[in-house]
């Protein structure tokens, strides 16, 4: 047996030493030298042979690249390899000897691993092949959406006495038809909706949203939801019911709208809106190429905060007209930009229409951006008189004047940002001490990769009363320290947010929060979208703290892809201060039946078993509550 | 004659004078009981006389002479008052011999007593009041039904326990039971069920007094008529009603019919009066609680001072900040809750809220969205005052989901949004709702709205056709965009970045560019011009409605555009000696069986990697990889290529390696062996 084993072994050993043809051995192996972005190999061959050759190929040849090796004082031959362009990792060599009138191999195949620690890329080509697009359907002379969705209450209990309705039905219906011909665009749009249960102040029946546009070249006519964006001191992001006609030609610009001030429910607001709370505008300018922008606008309207949306402590009853001058000059190939605003308003607001008095007052602002390559640079001043207001524009914060400024570096997935804010507010309030306000702060957002960004935020705030005022003295300023980071990830349908921040209010509030949110999918089976958060609240006059932190979780299995499915959705929330305790946490599972594809997508159907569960502790008041529904939803 | 006649005449007029007979005061010899009457004789004897009232009193041994006598008969009546004179010797003129003298008197009965109720059930308070007594502070009851009061006064409350007629008798005269009393009869029904409360006219908040009366059980079910769940209580009950109107009150008993009785409650007349809303630091300001029932309110001014304190009070603030300022009526006993907010000017970290708004990222209340879309979100506006920490969370179905903390700057217009990640619950069909809650500031009370979103029992994803993802596409080369159609979509629009993140998270400043064919877009020059080179670029399609709304959009595609002029320029070629070969033209012609060429790369733009391919006629010989090429920088190479065939053809292949690889480069080399 130590016979056999003996044999074998030689056998494999000579095996190594014969190439597939017949080798002129070399008297020594090849001598590898690594040097930096290059390969040394040297032979050192009895005396009379030659010359030589080196033959190496990179991952992913079948042929070998030449090079005749030099020889040197000593009597060796060598080879430097460049391996800066070379593709892999490795090199496979052999050393060939010209003889006669050939070439052969003179040693055994060797192979110098990881001459460079840097990857090279993947190398494939793309299937060329893509889809057509699908050619135009027949298409019916009124489009029709609906959806349905009405459940009945199987059971409930609580603690509170309250019960909810025995049974929900809601839906929508939306009619549509969109044609284009030409330059000719027509679009007709409603979406009605029925709520049930609903709120007092919401109605059974809505009309949720309508759009009745013609549009021709650059003339369009809207009815319904429109949108009315120019500028800060006038409309900023009005988007109400109501009336606008538009023409943007090349060098002419003109804009008319009436709309309701605020958003409305139900079919309120559709048509013509009431002159109680209602704002007309018109906007006239004109464009010289992309150079120059100018436009004018004169804004009348009133309001009285009948709002869905709303939540306000302000005076309800309002009114007011606003004329506005405004421009853009871009120079330097639009890297440097101008822009200003002039506004005069008169405009009153009070608890009581009858007390409504106007009142005259004006705001403008001057600002510049200029762009050069990764830098940029902005900066702006306004000034707004204390009783200068918009109609359309509920969020503007008058009585200020100040410069704000940013210094922008970006390259490619970095941002980073300087910003300096000096203002004054309340400069003309009888009741409120002018406040100055400085904050210097710095912001950088960082892409790393395609799928991760990292940010920060830093900012030092400072409010203190006008020294010019004589009313309070320095020591009454507030620091307002902020510090925040963020990690976020994102591919796919996975994403990751991570925050922590804290806040630090000198001498008043510290305050310290992070939240985490994930969206996680595994496969097309299971989506968990759990999110942490936390918060505390210290109170630095008294040292008292407060703390709240909260769980969400919320998740979709997929039993059956595309038919069957179960949500899951539950959230604990803990607050503890000084002075309460509580706790509160929910718990709901739904079984999900869609049968779309039963009907090969025509109508789509689902059924769904749902249950919720409720529990809350107020000190140490108790009450709990379950409740269960089945459901069902069709849409087409 | 004549003078007999005359004296006759006058003898007989003294006789008539001379008949005696008693006077009364009053004349007419009536009056009433408790009166005194006076009586005289008009003829005096100067003897004793004794007077005998004929009530059984008398007065004896009084001088009969012409005092008066006076006497108060305790009960009516007609008496016959007799006067017997003790002395004989009387003068004829008195009434001759006659000792006794007689008169008739009549005694009249004015008083009387009444009831209060006519004709009172049993169980009923009857008050009954007795008038022109002569003892009205001693008076003694008898109530006819075995009840005796004694010692009591002009008025007295009596409940007759069972029906029956009964006669009243009233004793005046200190209650003197012998004397005739006054009486009165009265009829007392059988006992009714009834609600009796107090005060009689209640307002909003006061509490009232309700009383079963009569009802046989101390179980009673109350209701109270005003939407408050009926009790069961006993008979007395205390009830506050938190609205004017008239409401019934209902008791209900077991076993008997519903009693029931209207109370009209008056509107509420009770205020909380501050004397400015605005104030500053340590500034005193004055609370007036008006019409408080009180005596005492109970004061808390938001600030952790709580006070019992009288209807006006003064307190000042020590930090600047929101208070609201609460009263409470019956120091504290009433309910409501009388509110005021006063702001406290000063430096504070403390916002007020002027204004805000919540709604979902069609700036409406009210959105339509596809199961597991990811276009909704919420978002909050609000207009501060102060610089301070905004804090709270987003209530969904419910549940109290997701937390932000922000920090708000004077004059600030904040804008927060429910984060992406994870975006609001679209995995259950049907309608949700979303709405907030402020943990700070700690003192705003702002109520927020409910918004509603309808997912829809579907997913709604554009399917895309071309180009596939991960294309690599030269620049010169401008593909079709194209895709499915979605359920719903009027519009289509297409946006391209350079980031994966704005389009995953659907940013602001993301440019939607619109899709006239619908469900296919070639770039004009413009837009695709706008798209970066030589780096991934990542694009999604959606579609919208008339209004813009996003109903449906593709997974995020990507792409990369690369451009194509990559130059090989051959520089030197030699054989393995290194001796020269002259580049020739057409072709270049050499006898060595190894050439060796030395070449440059270029490309007109920057690029990660750069493969260089060799080819010598099918048989790739060389595979050369470029790093970090810089535009237009020259890049030499050196390779190897066999000349063994009369005519070979020698190609160059740059590749872009943007994994796939796209050919961007080409050169060819014709070599000639002699």
């Amino acid at each position: 047996m130590a016979k056999i084993l003996a044999i074998f072994s030689a056998v494999l050993l000579l095996a190594q030493f014969i190439p597939g043809q017949a080798l002129h051995q070399l008297n020594t192996l090849p001598r590898v030298e690594r040097l930096a972005d290059q390969v040394v190999i040297r032979i050192t061959p009895r005396s009379g042979h030659g010359p030589f050759f080196i033959n190496y190929r990179t991952e992913g040849m079948s042929r070998y690249q030449v090079r005749k090796m030099q020889p040197d004082d000593s009597g060796a031959f060598s080879c430097r390899i460049p391996t800066v362009n070379l593709y892999g990792r490795n090199i496979e060599y052999f050393v060939a000897e010209q003889q006669g009138g050939g070439i052969a191999p003179v040693s055994l195949t060797h192979t110098v691993a990881g001459f460079t620690h840097e990857k090279s890329p993947e190398i494939y080509f793309q299937d060329a092949n893509t889809l057509a697009a699908p050619g135009r359907k027949w298409e019916p002379p009124l489009n029709v959406n609906a959806s349905l969705s009405t459940s009945t209450k199987l059971d409930e209990k609580n603690d509170s006495g309250y019960y909810q309705q025995n049974y929900t039905a809601n839906g929508n219906l939306r009619i549509y038809k969109n044609i284009v011909k030409n330059d000719y665009q027509l679009d007709f749009d409603t979406n009605f909706v029925h709520i049930d249960p609903y709120e007092t102040i919401e109605n059974r029946i809505n009309l949720s949203s309508m759009m009745v546009r013609f549009k021709k070249g650059g003339l369009q006519l809207e009815a319904g939801d429109v949108a009315v964006n120019e500028t800060e001191f006038t409309t900023s992001y009005l988007n109400r019911r109501g009336l606008r006609l538009e023409y943007a030609g090349k060098s002419l610009y003109m804009n008319s709208f009436y709309t309701n001030s605020q958003q409305k429910t139900g079919f309120d607001g559709f048509g013509i809106p009431a002159s109680a709370a209602g704002i007309f505008g018109a906007v006239a300018g004109m464009n010289l190429k992309d150079t120059l922008k100018l436009r004018g606008m004169f804004m009348s309207g009133n309001d009285n905060l009948d709002s869905k949306t709303l939540s306000y402590s302000e005076n309800p009853f309002r009114a007011g007209d606003v004329f506005s001058l405004w421009g853009e000059l871009n120079l330097l190939k639009s890297r440097l930009q101008l822009a200003g605003e002039f506004s005069s308003s008169n405009y009153g607001a009070a608890a009581e229409k009858a007390d409504l008095q106007k009142e005259n007052d004006t705001a403008w602002r001057a600002g510049m951006k200029y762009n050069q390559g990764i830098l940029s640079f902005a900066a702006d001043y306004e000034s707004i008189g204390d009783r200068f207001n918009s109609i359309a524009n509920l969020f503007l914060q008058n009585d200020r004047e100040g410069l704000s400024t940013n210094l922008g570096l970006n390259i490619k997935t970095l941002s980073w940002t300087i910003s300096y804010i000096d203002k004054k507010n309340y400069l003309h309030n009888p009741l409120q001490d002018m406040l100055h306000q400085r904050r210097i702060g710095t912001n950088l957002g960082w892409g790393l990769g395609n799928h991760f960004r990292i940010g920060a935020d830093v900012s030092r705030d400072n409010l203190d009363y006008d020294s010019s005022t004589g009313l309070q003295t320095s020591s009454s300023d507030m620091n307002t320290y902020n510090y925040s980071a963020s990690l976020g990830y994102m591919a796919g349908s996975t994403g990751i947010n991570l925050n922590v921040g804290r806040t630090e209010s000198v001498n008043f509030t510290a305050n310290l929060n992070a939240s985490l949110g994930l969206n996680l999918r595994f496969g097309s089976f299971i989506t968990l979208n759990p999110t942490l958060s936390f918060q505390e609240n210290e109170n630095l006059c008294d040292g008292s703290k407060s703390t709240i932190y909260n769980f969400y979780f919320n998740s979709e299995i997929t039993f059956v892809p595309q038919y069957f499915t179960m949500t899951l959705t539950s959230s604990y929330m803990n607050n503890e201060s000084p002075l309460s305790k509580s706790s509160s946490w929910t718990a709901g599972c739904n079984l999900n039946f869609f049968a779309a594809r039963l009907f090969k997508d025509k109508i789509r159907p689902s059924l769904s078993l749902k249950s919720a569960f409720q529990g809350a502790k107020y000190g140490d008041v108790k009450s709990d509550s379950s409740i269960f529904h089945l459901q069902a939803d069709i849409a087409f | 004659m004549k003078k007999t006649l005359i004296l006759i005449l006058i003898t007989a007029g003294l006789m008539v004078t001379l008949l005696a007979t008693i006077n009364t005061d009053p004349a007419e010899g009536t009056t009433t009981v408790g009166k005194n009457m006076g009586f005289q004789l008009d003829c005096n004897n100067f003897a004793s006389a004794n007077w005998y009232w004929g009530d059984g009193t008398s007065l004896l041994g009084v001088a009969d002479d012409l005092s008066w006598r006076y006497h108060t008969y305790r009960n009516p009546g007609t008496y016959t008052v007799h006067m017997h004179r003790s002395n004989q010797y009387y003068p004829n003129y008195c009434n001759g011999a006659n000792p006794d003298e007689y008169r008739t008197v009549t005694i009249l009965e004015n008083r009387t007593i009444s009831a209060s109720i006519a004709n009172p059930y049993a169980g009923q308070a009857v008050t009954f009041t007795a008038t022109n007594f002569n003892t009205p502070g001693n008076i003694t009851w008898n109530m006819g039904d075995g009840t005796v009061y004694t010692g009591r006064g002009a008025t007295i409350s009596h409940v007759f326990a069972k029906s029956g007629t009964f006669t009243v008798r009233a004793f005046d005269w200190n209650g003197d039971t012998k004397t005739t009393p006054v009486s009165m009869t009265i009829a007392v029904g059988e006992a009714v069920r009834m609600i009796t409360y107090a005060p009689a006219m209640p307002r909003v908040d006061q509490e009232v007094a309700i009383q079963a009366v009569n009802f046989k059980s101390g179980s009673i079910k109350w209701n109270f008529g005003d939407g408050t769940q009926p009790q069961i209580y006993s008979a007395a009950v205390a009830h506050r009603y938190q609205n004017p109107g008239t409401f019934t009150i209902s008791a209900l008993e077991e076993g008997l019919p519903r009693v029931t009785r209207p109370i009209n409650i008056l509107p509420e007349n009770r205020a909380l009066s501050v004397s400015a809303q605005e104030a500053r630091v340590d500034e005193p300001l004055t609370f007036t609680a008006l019409n408080f029932r009180g005596p005492l309110v109970l004061w808390d001014f938001g600030d952790g001072n709580t006070v019992a304190g009288p209807i006006t009070v003064t307190h000042a603030y020590k930090a600047p900040g929101n208070y609201t300022v609460t009263a409470r009526d019956e120091n504290g006993a009433s309910a409501k809750r009388f509110q005021a907010t006063i702001s406290v000017l000063g430096i504070c970290d403390q916002v007020n809220v002027e204004i805000a708004e919540i709604t979902l990222d069609n700036g409406k209340y009210y959105k339509v969205v596809p199961k597991n879309s990811k276009a909704i979100r919420a978002q909050l506006r609000m207009k501060m005052r102060g610089t301070g920490i905004v804090s709270g969370f987003w209530i969904v179905d419910g549940q109290p989901s997701y937390f932000f903390n922000e920090t708000v700057y004077q004059g600030q217009i904040k804008s927060i949004f429910t984060p992406e990640i994870p975006g609001l619950p679209v995995f259950d069909p049907g309608m949700h709702t979303i709405t907030l809650q402020l943990t700070r500031p700690e003192n705003e009370r702002v109520v927020f709205p409910t918004l509603r979103y309808f997912v829809l029992p579907y997913e709604n994803v554009i399917a895309v056709l071309a180009p596939k993802d991960g294309a690599i596409i030269k620049e010169d080369e401008v593909p079709a965009f194209s895709w499915e159609r979605a359920l719903g979509g009027s519009y289509y629009q297409i946006a391209f970045s350079n980031s994966l993140f704005p389009l995953l998270r659907n940013d602001a400043d993301v440019t939607w560019r619109e899709c006239p064919e619908r469900t296919s877009y070639t770039p004009d020059a413009e837009a695709w011009g706008a798209v970066q080179r030589d780096q991934w670029t990542y694009w999604k399609v959606r579609a919208v409605d008339s209004t813009g709304n996003s109903l449906a959009e593709s997974g995020v595609q990507e792409i990369k555009i690369i451009i194509p002029g990559a130059r090989v320029g051959v520089r030197k070629i030699t054989d393995m000696d290194g001796r020269a070969i002259p580049i020739g033209s057409g072709f270049t012609a050499s006898r060595a069986e190894q050439l060796m060429i030395q070449g440059s790369l270029t490309y007109p733009a920057a690029a990660e990697y750069l493969i260089l391919r060799v080819y010598a006629g099918e048989d790739m010989v060389d595979q050369l990889l470029f790093r970090d090429i810089r535009k237009d920088e020259v890049r030499l190479f050196e390779t190897s290529v066999p000349n063994r065939d009369r005519e070979s053809l020698v190609t160059f292949q740059v590749l872009k390696s943007s994994s796939p690889s796209v050919l961007v480069g080409y050169e060819e080399l014709r070599l000639k062996k002699n």
